[in-house]
């Protein structure tokens, strides 16, 4: 038993977790986290985990909100993340639908070479409809563009400027590699802008969405691969930034918390990484922040997304934010956007999805901003999809402020 | 007021697991009989232990005669009353520190005694249950399993009254008639009607276990019963997946047994007064915990629930053999098997037999061996079939842990969750009321309803206001509308006597909770008795002392071992 | 965060209005929880003083003078109890939550259980009148946590001529699992109480009023009560029920968005486990992030932890007590058998724990020394008082709120 799964012990009953569900909110087929973790977890540590009944599971999103309003410190979403991995097991493994949309290396890889036409297919409604009828990925799901360059391809090609007064490894994570290398270089010009050195260390998926769909055995395999790759950052140069949220917060915690990983290794590289904009603040605190922005004259939204907030650190977005002169930033109240990942793709859940993020959709409808700021990449994926605005991260916000030409 | 109620030929005194297996078998034997306790079934010894279905491995060293007889039932419980047991094995674990030559005994005990034992590794036993301490350096798996005496009891009865027996609970035994040397009639006292009642009756079965000496005493005939009490601890969560024994001579804490979602530390064994005395000293609690934790380490950091204690019916044999209790304290020296005492040849009343000692998993042969005796004493010719014979709901199968869970999925019941720690519905709250359940303690024992984490604090009221549905009995006026909130904060009392001695942490967390629910937003208060332990945060009571969980004479306020109702003043 | 900032320790109603405050009064305020708490387990009213001894307040700021020297309402003042209703109606009344009541004089809030439990500020879905005439206790169908038999029967007794009933819901998404919360967000849309209105119409016919349980509307303040009250043409009361808190949460819902409004910096689902301290100041506050602690700089800290039911204060086994963040002195017992009454429905002296403070709020060493000069602890984090038993929780934690307000404003920000 993981001390996840202890940690159902500590359930008062109280029903706070319920009541910031955005799954149990819009429909009655998820019956909330305190049933389906700390009181159904009870029932599941026996001897027979091969009659695992948990059907109601499956709809739970990992969006993890309950973890954070629970006073008691149960593991909410932890332990529904471990149980699917033991339904997963019963079951022999992934079903084809998750193993597929699991592994976005696999498909960035493939469709790099033909990138336009990629893009156009996914476009195409006769082609995602059969992409529904056969994967059940829904019809209306946001993808990503396909890019035809790869982020480390540039990576490759980039020189860094020679005053630098420290260094940061960049953990990218797969968005950037495969679908937005133009993300990436953002990240590392707002770095090099504040004379930090940027080094691209060997690395590949974080398993996220494997692990997240509860395939655990093989998140493992790309969970210990990458750790290996990633020591030698986390002793130098010691710190590890990562502009993709959830695969940061996967790095910080979920190995330990999910896969059980407690060694040197693992531990050494989850107190290494920091969120960018987490790191950014960091810099701001020692002075070393440079804040000489130009004048943004917008109005934008900001969505923290439910995996930023698991950091743990609030929402340092919004400090940097409030730096560029001319720009007002209204945050978002919903706690949840609905995707969580590749949850709000599926044929069956993806009005769930929608009816998740509604209110923010709302929201950003009465406001009328003129752009959306979110952490996270399937949140921005989707947030655009629903609302028809361009979203950015954070961290592209700041590099069009710092003066550069490109996206925002 | 006195009636004679009912003529029977056999009069079977005490709801335990025993009293209702002799009744079963006279049952099965054609036997016109009827069954008298005082409380619910369950409310003596056999509610008030920790659920194993022995293997006997535990007395494959000292006790093979012991251990024999648990094998023997073993299997014979899992064929007829497969639906109460969880078949879930047991290991005895071997920790640093522990006897070598003590193992060695073990296997041959049980090898002598016909337990199957399977040697484990280390790494082994670890598979198989996670938790183990690291340090334990081998273990011995054994065909213990969990067994739900609740359940068994319910099946019993049902089986007994189906064919035609009857079981009369809340009529404590107030008496016996005698005519010379034969008991003629059984005089009890209805609690619920408030009435006394007589029973007339041809044989008197005495099986009320370790009260069992009162029963004698009352029928004029000595019978010096030893109250040996052990505490036991019940943790929040399951732990196990199977029995965990230490691989040593009995001893306190050297036994986990997961029921159902939680597990069971057991048990220490101390000789007291009376078997009515329940006390927990918080000693014993953390004595429990600490030495569970040498197997199984997470115990030391985890939730504790409730405590409780009971006390094991032992008999001390009138001929000084001086194999008696050994003066006072550690009671594991008395033998556990059972004794059949035929008061004729003993004590020239030829119409009444006891039956003291014995355990839970031997209770259908301590019938049998009982009946066999009464059999021939009636000329009743009809033999034994209760080894055979399945109980009702045996197509059931095993209790398997997910099943409640299964259930609820199947049916998306999550919706009607009354009880959602142990996932009870509203329509079996409702079934039980139709099946004439009335009080909210009845429901817990039938339903496990607030047993889980939270100990009611959500479930109680939701029950009590499934009960408030019923149209309220007699006439529109005076005591005509029942009391829901009266029997709601027995209900809450009751669950409270279990945590004083265990409550720290999360479970005080909880405590806090619930009281901030009942007493904060329902503005409950009770009897309204000024609490002089809220001065000043002095303890409530000296520790050792004057323990609150005490029941003392006839006080039964609030008490797990069944309603007391009528009574005028009560609070 | 600039260094200036003052942390405000816990999202309760103590954490909440103190953050609130504190931010009014111009101060940068990063608020770090690690959940939510008594807002969402609450009756969903102020309660100011509602038991002496066991016994019923009709004056609670009158009664106030009567309580010990140490009670938290004797330490702020009563000009501090004061401004800290007045302070929260106002607040209440400006996001939608209007309040009836006054610390003068207590108020009578009906629970589920047909009980009336004193208190003294009441949101209007709460306070309508309901004792005279016929009173239908209506419970939506389906909905577990409200037994209209059970209440009703507990009104009779008290004399209130009440029946029970039930009423159709119209169909929904949420009709195989539904909670107080989902109700309430359904009632929230006004398609949905047009279908709703006239079921409940018809179930509580020939009644004056109609109590229901506490679900009406979750996101729009009292707007759904209010209009549901014109579409059924009965007083619409709402009766009291265990958590979730649909009250608790409404209020959650405005102190968040004000809290937004202000700026103030919202850390939430981890919990303080330390602080850096130089001297006798606090200099930063230690909090459990994913990977490592996060260090928060401050200028002041102030402490809504709860008490132990708030898991500001840990029971140890042993009968030790220990205040989670800053190890503040907690008077301890001599075992854990003094923790608890031996009756449930008792005073449990654990209710009562807390950390001893003067009267700015600064805990105290046993000698009476402040422990640090610039940490405050409000609400059910300080000793003297049971906040469940006397019915104090919220007005203590605005009285406290209010002081710690009042003492901040008087130090000058760099």
């Amino acid at each position: 038993m993981l001390h996840v799964e202890q940690t159902a012990d500590r359930c008062i009953k109280c029903n706070v977790c319920n009541t910031v569900c955005p799954v149990s909110a819009v429909t009655d087929l998820f019956p909330g986290p305190k049933y389906e973790g700390p009181q159904g977890q009870r029932f599941r540590a026996g001897i027979d985990t091969g009659d695992s009944p948990d059907r109601s599971l499956d709809y739970c999103s990992g969006c993890g909100l309950c973890t954070q309003a629970c006073p008691e410190g149960v593991l909410i979403a932890e332990i529904n993340q471990v149980a699917r991995s033991r339904l997963v097991d019963d079951r022999g493994g992934l079903a084809l639908r998750e193993n597929l949309i699991s592994r976005p290396p696999l498909m960035g890889r493939l469709a790099r070479p033909v990138a336009p036409l990629a893009n156009l297919l996914m476009a195409s409604r006769p082609f995602r409809v059969a992409v529904e009828k056969t994967i059940r990925v829904h019809r209306d799901a946001p993808m990503p563009r396909f890019s035809s360059t790869s982020f480390r391809s540039w990576a490759r090609r980039h020189r860094p400027p020679a005053a630098t007064t420290r260094s940061v490894a960049y953990f990218h994570g797969c968005a950037v590699q495969e679908f937005e290398p133009e993300m990436g270089a953002a990240v590392v010009r707002v770095l090099e802008r504040n004379r930090v050195r940027v080094t691209f260390p060997r690395q590949g998926c974080c398993g996220l969405p494997l692990i997240s769909n509860g395939g655990f055995e093989a998140g493992r395999a790309l969970a210990t691969r990458l750790i290996g790759r990633l020591r030698g950052a986390a002793g130098d140069p010691g710190v590890i930034v990562a502009s993709s949220t959830s695969c940061g917060m996967t790095l910080k915690a979920k190995y330990r918390e999910l896969l059980g990983m407690d060694d040197d290794a693992t531990r050494s590289v989850s107190q290494a990484v920091y969120d960018i904009c987490e790191y950014l603040v960091g810099l701001d605190e020692q002075g070393e922040l440079d804040r000489s922005f130009r004048p943004l004259q917008a109005r934008a939204v900001y969505h923290p997304p439910c995996q930023l907030m698991a950091h743990g650190i609030g929402a340092p977005a919004l400090d940097l934010l409030a730096l560029v002169p001319g720009l007002q930033v209204e945050q978002s109240r919903a706690g949840c956007c609905g995707t969580a990942g590749t949850y709000g793709t599926k044929v069956e859940k993806y009005q769930i999805a929608m009816d998740v993020g509604h209110s923010l959709f709302d929201q950003v409808a009465e406001t009328r901003p003129d752009f959306v700021v979110c952490d996270s990449e399937t949140c921005r994926w989707h947030i655009a999809k629903a609302t028809g605005l361009p979203v950015y991260h954070p961290v592209q916000v700041l590099d069009r402020a710092y003066g550069a030409q490109a996206v925002v | 007021m006195n009636r004679r109620l009912l003529e029977t030929d056999v009069v079977v005194v005490g709801g335990g697991v025993t009293g209702v297996a002799v009744l079963r078998d006279l049952a099965l034997r054609g036997v016109d009989a009827v069954l008298v306790e005082r409380f619910d079934l369950g409310t003596g010894t056999s509610g008030r232990w920790h659920g194993l279905l022995h293997s006997g491995a535990r007395y494959a060293v000292r006790d093979q005669e012991s251990a024999r007889e648990c094998i023997d039932e073993n299997t014979i419980l899992r064929r007829v009353a497969p639906h109460t047991i969880e078949d879930v094995g047991g290991l005895f674990v071997l920790l640093p520190g522990d006897d070598e030559g003590y193992a060695a005994q073990f296997v041959e005990g049980c090898r002598a005694s016909g337990i199957a034992t399977e040697e484990l590794s280390a790494a082994a036993a670890r598979r198989r249950e996670p938790l183990l301490a690291p340090d334990v350096k081998l273990a011995f798996g054994v065909p213990d399993g969990g067994i739900d005496s609740w359940a068994l009891l319910r099946s019993m009865a049902a089986d007994a009254e189906r064919r035609g027996c009857r079981v009369l609970v809340r009529h404590p035994v107030t008496g016996f008639e005698r005519d010379g040397d034969r008991i003629t009639a059984v005089r009890v006292h209805d609690l619920v009607a408030g009435e006394d009642r007589t029973i007339g009756c041809r044989w008197v079965v005495n099986a009320a276990g370790a009260w069992a000496g009162e029963i004698g005493r009352m029928a004029g005939v000595p019978i010096r019963m030893i109250a040996g009490k052990g505490v036991m601890v019940v943790m929040a969560s399951r732990y196990v997946r199977g029995v965990v024994n230490a691989c040593r001579k009995p001893a306190d804490g050297d036994i986990i047994v997961p029921q159902h979602e939680v597990a069971i530390l057991g048990t220490t064994s101390e000789q007291v007064q009376s078997p009515d005395d329940i006390a927990v000293p918080p000693a014993h609690v953390d004595r429990m915990v600490d030495m569970c934790a040498q197997m199984v380490p997470a115990i030391a950091s985890g939730r504790v629930l409730r405590a409780f204690a009971g006390s094991r019916p032992l008999y001390q044999p009138e001929s000084a053999d001086g194999d008696g209790a050994a003066g006072g304290g550690d009671t594991r020296a008395v033998t556990r098997t059972f004794t059949v005492l035929d008061h004729a040849d003993r004590d020239g009343l030829v119409n009444l037999l006891s039956i003291v000692g014995g355990k839970l998993t031997t209770c259908r042969q301590m019938a049998e061996k009982l009946v066999d005796r009464l059999a021939e004493r009636m000329g009743v010719t009809e033999p034994c079939r209760t080894a055979t014979e399945v109980l009702p709901g045996a197509d059931h199968g095993p209790h398997r842990l997910a099943e409640p869970l299964a259930r609820v999925e199947r049916e998306a019941a999550y919706g009607e969750l009354v009880c959602e720690c142990e996932l009870v519905t509203g329509g079996q709250v409702r079934a039980a009321v139709a099946d004439g359940l009335s009080e909210l303690e009845d429901l817990r024992r039938r339903l496990r309803l607030g047993y889980g984490p939270c100990q009611a604090a959500f479930c109680a009221w939701r029950a009590a206001g499934i009960l408030a549905e019923r149209p309220p009995e007699g006439s529109a006026e005076g005591s005509g509308e029942p009391e829901p909130l009266a029997g709601l904060e027995r209900f809450l009392e009751e669950r409270w006597r279990g945590q004083r001695a265990t409550t720290w942490g999360d479970q005080a967390r909880q405590a806090l909770l619930n009281h901030a629910i009942y007493r904060g937003i329902f503005d409950l208060r009770g009897s309204g008795r000024p609490d002089e332990a809220a001065a000043a945060n002095r303890p409530a009571v000296q520790p050792g002392e004057g323990d609150p969980t005490r029941r003392v004479g006839d006080e039964l306020v609030g008490d797990s071992d069944g309603r007391t109702s009528s009574r005028a003043g009560d609070d | 965060m600039p260094a200036d900032a003052v942390v405000v320790v816990g999202a309760g109603p103590a954490g909440l209005a103190a953050a609130v405050r504190l931010a009014e009064g111009g101060h940068q305020v990063r608020l770090i929880a690690r959940g939510n708490g008594f807002t969402h387990w609450g009756a969903g009213a102020v309660d100011l003083l509602g038991r002496v001894r066991g016994e019923r307040v009709e004056r609670p700021l009158e009664a106030i003078g009567q309580l010990p020297a140490d009670h938290p309402y004797r330490l702020v003042g009563e000009a501090a109890v004061r401004d800290g209703l007045d302070w929260f109606t106002r607040f209440a009344a400006a996001a939608g939550l209007a309040h009836a009541g006054d610390p003068e004089r207590n108020r009578d809030q009906v629970t589920a259980l047909g009980t009336m439990r004193p208190t003294c500020l009441l949101p209007a879905p709460a306070a309508g009148p309901f004792r005279s005439g016929r009173v239908a206790v209506v419970n939506f169908e389906g909905f577990r946590d409200f037994s209209p038999a059970l209440c009703a029967l507990g009104l009779r007794r008290a004399g209130v001529d009440a029946f029970p009933a039930t009423a159709p819901l119209p169909s929904w998404n949420h009709e195989r699992y539904f909670t107080a919360v989902e109700l309430a967000q359904a009632i929230d849309d006004d398609g949905f109480r047009r279908r709703l209105a006239p079921g409940i119409a018809r179930v509580a016919a020939g009644a004056e009023a109609v109590l229901v349980p506490a679900v009406l509307g979750v996101r729009r303040g009292h707007e759904p009560w209010a209009d549901l009250e014109r579409l059924v043409g009965a007083s619409l009361v709402e009766a009291a029920i265990p958590p979730p808190s649909v009250p608790g949460l409404r209020l959650f819902t405005a102190y968040r968005a004000r809290l937004d409004t202000l700026g103030v910096r919202w850390q939430f689902g981890f919990p303080a486990v330390g602080i850096e301290r130089d001297g006798d100041r606090v200099t930063a506050l230690r909090s459990e992030g994913a990977s490592r602690v996060i260090v928060t700089r401050c200028r002041e800290l102030v402490l809504a932890t709860g008490g132990v039911a708030g898991h500001g204060i840990e029971a140890n086994r042993d009968g030790t007590l220990a205040e989670v963040v800053a190890g503040l002195p907690v008077a301890r017992f001599a075992d854990r058998l003094g923790f608890l009454a031996d009756r449930f429905l008792g005073e449990h002296p654990l209710g009562a724990a807390g950390v001893r403070v003067d009267a700015e709020l600064r805990p105290l060493h046993a000698s009476g020394e402040p422990v640090f000069a610039n940490v405050r602890c409000v609400g059910g984090l300080l000793a003297g008082h049971d906040p469940t038993v006397e019915g104090s929780r919220e007005g203590v934690a605005l009285a406290t709120a209010a002081r710690a307000a009042e003492l901040l404003a008087a130090t000058p920000v760099s």
